[in-house]
């Protein structure tokens, strides 16, 4: 399966309510690869699979969406 | 245009707007222009020249906001020379001819919306970037800058007649489309290929809708966007480069500067606290000022804002 970008961004709402530890979990994960990364949000390069099972382990507070071009 | 027909330096003061762009000059007019940094791949640098433009397009939208020129120098100056000016970079450059400053993504573009909220506290968000698919990630940063109190006003994309592009197209953000005048672009110029062949684009007030634009219900308003003339990056200390630009990526500050010129002198905005009430506040003001051209709601929203300050 070939890598994406993928944001993974706290949801503006849960922002006062997500573990600060949150970065070194994705960090962590297997088969996810973090670009770049700020409190609030990071870019990571990772295939579907290993997103699907990083968003199940994040749960509801996050969004993660692939990386869209803008000009 | 806009109502605008006296220089006044101080107009824009007290109000501070953001510019999520390809950064800001350097440029004599824009050296009160803070930086928020770049915002790239994930991470936000914050060198002394992060936000040095890195294409041109950056300073032309600062520019049309807010240049301030020397004093008595009759220069060109923006539409609210008072407003205090934040970069935000969020292009990487490098790119090839005729797209310089390389393409960004929502990662980048949501980070940059939420710092220049949060953390700059700007009241208005300058957004001339666009794109077809609709991001999560922008919508949620936009809407959670309109409950810390700021507008962000977006570039509806330069679709050609296609869909409205996002984030404009959010129903939490401010979309501007782009007017020509008619009969104002001379004989041979580029511009001449935006004249639309559909006779409905054309208004009663001398305006017309250029073809370039995208099109959409989603437009909450138009401005001048066709020839602007603004601000370019200086190559030297005593370059004061002027340079003639097209497309809804001029119209969105124009309208972002027409907004900073009438909050400026709004007492009551002022006062209020830096929340959804703000922000719901300076939205009712700029379509309260915007004056119907007589075109299709899909080509201008509710129409263009004028500036009627004493």
């Amino acid at each position: 399966m070939r890598n994406k970008s993928y944001v993974i961004a706290i949801k503006s709402e849960k922002e006062n309510e997500v573990q600060q530890d949150w970065v070194d979990q994705i960090r962590d994960f297997s088969g996810v690869e973090i670009q770049g990364a700020t409190s609030d949000q990071v870019t990571v390069l990772a295939n579907e699979d290993s997103i699907k099972r990083l968003a199940g382990e994040l749960g509801d507070d996050f969004l993660i969406e692939e990386g869209i071009m803008r000009n | 245009m806009l109502g605008l027909n006296s220089y006044s330096e101080n107009l824009g003061e007290g109000i501070r707007v953001g510019v999520v762009d390809t950064g800001v000059g350097p440029h004599p007019y824009l050296s009160h222009v803070r930086s928020a940094g770049a915002f790239l791949n994930g991470n936000r640098l914050q060198t002394p020249d992060s936000t040095n433009d890195v294409a041109e397009h950056g300073t032309h939208v600062a520019g049309t906001i807010g240049a301030r020129p020397a004093s008595g120098s009759k220069d060109f100056a923006g539409i609210a020379p008072g407003v205090e000016l934040v970069a935000a970079r969020v292009y990487p450059g490098g790119g090839p001819p005729t797209m310089e400053s390389g393409p960004t993504t929502n990662g980048d573009i949501a980070q940059a919306i939420l710092t220049l909220a949060r953390d700059e506290e700007c009241d208005i968000i300058n957004l001339s970037s666009a794109g077809p698919m609709r991001s999560r990630v922008e919508a949620d940063r936009i809407t959670a800058a309109l409950n810390r109190g700021t507008l962000v006003i977006c570039s509806v994309g330069n679709g050609n007649g296609l869909p409205i592009m996002y984030p404009a197209a959010e129903p939490v953000a401010v979309g501007v489309s782009a007017l020509g005048p008619t009969g104002g672009v001379p004989f041979g110029v580029m511009d001449m290929f935006s004249y639309p062949p559909q006779p409905d684009r054309f208004s009663f007030a001398g305006f017309y809708a250029p073809n370039f634009i995208s099109v959409g219900i989603e437009t909450k308003c138009t401005g001048p966007g066709v020839g602007i003339i603004s601000t370019a990056p200086a190559q030297g200390a005593a370059e004061v480069p002027y340079v003639s630009m097209s497309g809804t990526s001029m119209s969105a500050p124009a309208v972002t500067g027409a907004l900073a010129a009438i909050l400026s002198r709004d007492s009551t905005y002022k006062s209020l606290p830096r929340n959804r009430e703000r922000s719901s506040y300076a939205w009712r003001v700029l379509l309260r000022s915007a004056r119907t051209l007589g075109l299709n709601q899909q080509y201008q929203g509710y129409g263009m804002p004028v500036v009627q300050v004493s």
